[in-house]
């Protein structure tokens, strides 16, 4: 029995349909629908526990979905068993070969399918892979003589290598150094654009996730509360959760609530109270309580000394300095942190009470009791 | 408060491996935080054990408030240590974890009392101090480890990888926690890192190795602004700074980038700074949020020199990677995000005189830098 192809326009590519995934009674994954496009690359964000490597497993038919459907090229391949698929996954463990060296270990799935040796060309190809993930030199080690991070290098290879219908990368390079990892994660992305396969790549790791997808969708709880591009994300985040995945800090929160005054809405909470700006209050009728959450993002603050009707009064609580910017948190008189980041802190000392005004286009507003967003764009 | 001082200190492990640590010559001030940083195997590890007393100096000494310390075990250095795995006792309390470098030393109840119950309050933990450590987050149970380390005032408080073990949002509140609390308590610390997030966000100065050699020692703003050779400005930053080559002109000041078809002046006070040399090839450094990226097309008025072929979003930043067409080579750019450029449009790249710094393109020095 065939399903309908329900929101299914294009039948190339990877869809899923309500899948969902109940183990022992616990719901793991509550109808998920997704797709992904030839040569796309999803990234997979949600925190540890969301369900991620879960999805990935029912999209190579490591597990059975408790419902729903899987499409590949329009095929439905709910019930097809994984080695039928053409899936390339790596998984977070890595799951190597430990008797074989690093070389093998990624030239195991091309000779799988090969007969007889391999082509020349794919020696070469393996050669360049590994010296772009830099462990060309470790070809000939085991496994077992490796560190954390060069099993994942080479698990990232052996995925890498293959020409499949899908690739799932799970936390591809979760486990490597930040230098190491700023600099692949370019890499990879560049691998992978000249692929005609959809791509998902899942990571705990929001930025990662805005750098790498082409599109982003955010899995928390097993649920998926949005996918967008990464403008989208960034700038529009559907919910509070969403919200807090991205950025380095992560947005401020403050919870309050709303109330109406003549002719405007006034946000109040603890620390602050403030009249919305015009857009903001438009949105705010979109929630039906009073509570709601003010965020403010981290580059949208500015600091000033002394007192001012605009402004929030704080006192510096830490300062940290990453030399291109700094950020600073600062304390309110009943103990909310905020998080500011700033290109500049010249004499700032713990301790100074200073004042912080917000740009009205980088506030966001969200239902206090739902955490949806309220903020509307035309 | 006490002031740590490497004097020349070299560490071999065994005669046919080379020097882990070669002629370190080091302070750390009183009341300071300084990092260790560098990539594995630079020797921040063996330097942070020779400190401690875990490992023997195979030259040199090390001296805590001008007393040298290289003689004294470990036990009778008084300093504390913070290990990645926090390394608390699990079947005690909050408070008794605290608690326990007093109660070993013997300090009287009232004394004891007094001191953990400021320890409690700067961590905040005042309200949940009857509870068992192991009922904490990754985060909390380091922040009590922390205060394990500070209660009793040692001379110098040595961090080993403290944040590694955490996520994502434990390790950014905790990088602040623990900047504040060393600021506030102000006891001279140590901290051993690869990340050079970690470093510059707790740090006062940043110690970089490499190989066993120092390479600089400075204010995580200098080392940014100002490294002092090339392999610093090339490990601090990220992304990392552009080096590229440029050539000295016969006029006052002008440097030409061939790659890129522009020249710079840098005026004649900069100049002087590489006067004396007999060669002409320099290194520039420009960090990429300092390229100047413009719109540009075929015409002659503003030529493309280098053409999009990646872009990277980060949310309030977008990082671009451009191939320059006169040679292919590769510079990378960081723009207020989100930008509007995109794969495959054409640019124009301007480097701004005042934000480059200067290398020798032979040696990698900072023809800049004054020590």
């Amino acid at each position: 029995m065939t399903a309908p192809l329900k929101s299914c326009k294009a039948a190339d590519g990877l869809q899923l349909l309500n899948v969902s995934k109940t183990f022992d009674q616990t719901d793991v994954l509550h109808d998920i629908d997704l797709s992904v496009a030839p040569g796309e690359i999803l990234a997979l964000v949600g925190p540890s526990g969301a369900g991620k490597t879960t999805l990935c497993r029912i999209i190579a038919g490591l597990e059975t979905p408790s419902s729903g459907q899987c499409y590949m090229n329009g095929t439905d391949i709910t019930a097809m068993p994984p080695g039928d698929r053409r899936v390339a996954m790596m998984f977070e463990s890595y799951a190597l070969y430990p008797h074989l060296s690093v070389g093998d270990n990624v030239r195991s799935p091309l000779l799988a399918r090969a007969k007889g040796g391999l082509p020349a060309t794919a020696s070469r190809h393996i050669e360049r892979l590994l010296t772009v993930l830099e462990i060309a030199h470790l070809s000939d080690r085991l496994p077992s003589e490796l560190s954390g991070g060069q099993k994942q290098r080479t698990a990232l290879a052996r995925a890498l290598i293959q020409d499949p219908n899908v690739l799932l990368l799970d936390e591809p390079i979760s486990h490597l150094d930040a230098k190491l990892r700023h600099k692949l994660r370019g890499e990879i992305r560049q691998i992978l654009n000249a692929r005609p396969h959809p791509t998902i790549w899942s990571t705990p790791d929001g930025l990662e996730g805005l750098s790498v997808g082409d599109r982003i969708a955010v899995l928390i709880a097993g649920r998926i509360e949005q996918i967008g591009t990464p403008e989208d994300i960034w700038l529009r985040p559907a919910s509070v959760k969403v919200a807090r995945l991205f950025g380095d800090p992560p947005i401020n929160i403050l919870p309050g609530e709303l109330q109406d005054g003549q002719g405007r809405i006034d946000f109040h909470c603890r620390s602050v109270t403030m009249t919305l700006p015009p857009a903001l209050a438009a949105s705010a009728k979109t929630i039906k309580g009073r509570a709601a959450f003010l965020g403010l993002l981290p580059n949208g603050l500015t600091l000033h000394r002394g007192d001012d009707q605009a402004s929030i009064a704080t006192t510096v609580y830490s300062i940290e300095s990453f030399g291109k910017y700094a950020i600073v948190t600062l304390i309110t008189p009943p103990g909310d942190l905020i998080k500011l980041k700033t290109a500049d802190v010249q004499d700032l000392k713990l301790g100074d009470d200073v004042g912080v005004r917000y740009a009205s286009d980088q506030l966001l507003l969200f239902d206090g009791t739902t955490g949806r967003a309220a903020h509307v764009y035309s | 408060m006490t002031a740590v001082e490497f004097q020349s200190v070299s560490k071999r492990y065994s005669a046919e491996t080379p020097l882990a640590v070669a002629n370190l010559n080091l302070l750390c001030r009183e009341g300071e935080l300084l990092a260790l940083l560098g990539p594995s195997g630079c020797g921040k590890s063996s330097t942070l054990k020779m400190a401690a007393g875990l490992e023997d100096l195979t030259e040199g000494e090390i001296l805590f408030g001008g007393r040298p310390v290289s003689a004294l075990s470990a036990g009778r250095r008084n300093i504390a240590m913070v290990f990645e795995d926090y390394c608390l006792y699990p079947n005690l309390t909050i408070e008794d974890n605290i608690a326990f470098p007093l109660s070993v030393r013997g300090v009287d109840k009232n004394e004891r009392r007094r001191r953990v119950g400021d320890v409690l309050a700067m961590l905040g933990l005042h309200d949940i101090a009857k509870r068992k450590v192991t009922d904490l987050s990754g985060g909390a149970q380091q922040r009590v480890a922390i205060g394990r380390a500070m209660v009793r005032d040692p001379d110098l408080i040595l961090f080993d990888e403290p944040l590694s073990h955490l996520d994502g949002d434990q390790r950014i509140h905790l990088r602040a926690e623990i900047s504040r609390l060393q600021k506030t308590r102000g006891i001279t610390s140590i901290l051993v890192t690869h990340d050079q997030n970690e470093a510059t966000a707790m740090a006062d100065r940043i110690a970089i190795m490499k190989g066993g050699v120092l390479q600089q020692v400075d204010t995580p703003a200098r080392l940014y602004a100002r490294p002092a050779n090339t392999f610093v400005a090339n490990f601090i930053g990220e992304p990392p700074m552009n080096l590229f080559p440029g050539e000295i002109g016969d006029d006052a000041g002008r440097i030409t980038i061939p790659m890129l078809g522009e020249d710079i002046v840098i005026g004649d006070e900069r100049r002087r700074a590489f006067a004396a040399r007999r060669h002409s090839g320099l290194t520039l450094g420009l960090r990429p949020e300092h390229l100047i990226v413009e719109a540009a097309g075929d015409g002659a008025d503003r030529q493309a020199n280098a053409v999009v072929t990646y872009r990277e979003p980060r949310g309030d930043a977008d990082s671009l990677v451009l191939r320059i067409l006169r040679d292919s080579s590769t510079m990378v750019a960081e723009l207020a995000g989100p930008c509007t450029f995109r794969t495959g449009d054409k640019v124009r790249l301007r480097v701004p005189a005042a934000n480059t710094n200067l290398f020798d393109s032979e040696s990698g020095v900072n023809l800049e830098f004054d020590t």
